[in-house]
Order: C-alpha cells, then sequence, then structure tokens
C-alpha cells in the first residue's frame, strides 16, 4: 500500500476490526456499504479540515501552541502529567522522547508530523481498565 | 547497498518502536497497524492535524455502528 486512497482505505479497515458482520449483515448493513461510509467521512473530515487551516492562515497568525515543535508539546504533557501526580509515566515519556532519533537517523522523513499526531490524538482513547 | 537498507529498516524499527511506546503513554488509542499506516500517510504529506480530525471521525463513526450492535431494535 502505497497512495494516500490506499492507506486511508486501510485506516478505515482498521477501525472496523473486532465488529462481527454475520448478525450485522441481516440488519441490514453490509461491510461494503459501511465501508464506503467510513471513508465518506473520512475524506470529509481530511477536506474539511484542509480547508480551515487555508483559511485560517490568510485570516490570523498561528496560535503560540499551533507554532510549538512537537517535542516542546510532548515535555508540556509530561509537566502537566507531572502536575497531575503522574511522575512515573512523565519519566517514561522523557525517555521515550529522548530515544526517539530526529531527521535523518530515524530512518523516517516525517518523524515530527507523527510526533504532532501523537500530541493531537492524546487522551483520545478511552482510559485502560484500572486492575485490582 | 544491502547493509545501508538493512541500516536503514533497523533505524525505521526502532524509531516505530518508540512511537508506538509514546503513542501508548499518550493513551492516543493506536495499535501498531494504525500507527505504521498513519505514518506512511505522515510520510506522503498529510496534515497531522487533519489526520487526527480523520481518526476521531472514523472512532465516532465505528462506535456509533457498534452500539446499533447492542440495540438490535434500532432501526436503520
Amino acid at each position: 500500500i502505497s497512495s494516500v486512497t490506499e492507506l486511508l482505505g486501510a485506516l478505515c479497515d482498521s477501525s472496523l476490526s473486532g465488529v462481527s458482520w454475520k448478525r450485522r449483515a441481516l440488519g441490514g448493513v453490509s461491510r461494503e456499504g459501511f465501508r464506503r461510509a467510513l471513508k465518506k467521512c473520512a475524506y470529509g473530515a481530511l477536506l474539511s479540515k484542509l480547508f480551515q487551516d487555508g483559511t485560517k492562515g490568510c485570516a490570523s497568525g498561528l496560535s503560540a501552541t499551533a507554532s510549538t515543535p512537537p517535542r516542546n508539546r510532548v515535555l508540556m504533557i509530561c509537566f502537566d502529567l507531572r502536575v497531575a501526580g503522574c511522575r512515573e509515566e512523565a519519566e517514561r515519556l522523557e525517555e521515550q522522547l529522548e530515544r526517539l532519533p530526529e531527521g535523518a537517523s530515524s530512518g523516517l522523513k516525517e518523524v515530527d508530523a507523527v510526533l504532532e499526531l501523537l500530541v493531537h490524538l492524546a487522551g483520545s482513547a478511552p482510559p485502560p481498565p484500572a486492575s485490582f | 547497498m544491502a547493509s545501508a537498507a538493512n541500516a536503514n529498516l533497523n533505524a525505521v524499527r526502532e524509531t516505530m518502536d518508540v512511537l508506538l511506546e509514546i503513542s501508548r503513554l499518550l493513551n492516543t488509542g493506536l495499535d501498531m497497524e494504525s500507527l505504521s499506516i498513519c505514518v506512511r500517510l505522515c510520510e506522503q504529506g498529510i496534515n497531522p492535524e487533519a489526520l487526527s480530525a480523520v481518526i476521531k471521525e472514523l472512532r465516532k463513526a465505528s462506535e456509533s455502528l457498534k452500539v446499533r450492535k447492542l440495540s438490535p431494535n434500532t432501526v436503520t
């Protein structure tokens, strides 16, 4: 898989993993139909965000947080974690950030863009179940 | 030539491991499969903020499907 369309399709598929389609088909929702709806939803979100960014850039400057490099934003999250009493998580996060290679040594062209994505998604998943 | 490709592959693998751990600590909800798709989309030049909006929308949509699954009497 290499093109953006193929990758977005794969992302839709991965978000459907764990859904049983045996009973679903009887309810009138086919996997293919839902996959199409998901793709439409994905393109809608992608394009609306891109157009929003285009108008934002023309109308006003970027906010201070938006212009902060993603590595610094992760450090800001570490600070917040410490303030919230999660010292171990903060230290582990700082440790991993130090391990993350910069530029060409990472083997990736856009490692900072990936880090920025992770910052945008931070805390978006439900918290892991507490163990007793 | 082959050793350079191997070295690059090892670098990518190590970077992916670190990114996955950061992702887990940040509670992003991405597994290795979706993270690697996202990495490739970023490598293709997709804006990370727009991509995060896509992921959140996909989650909402698949969540609504699971809710419908739990209430079979719902007419769609």
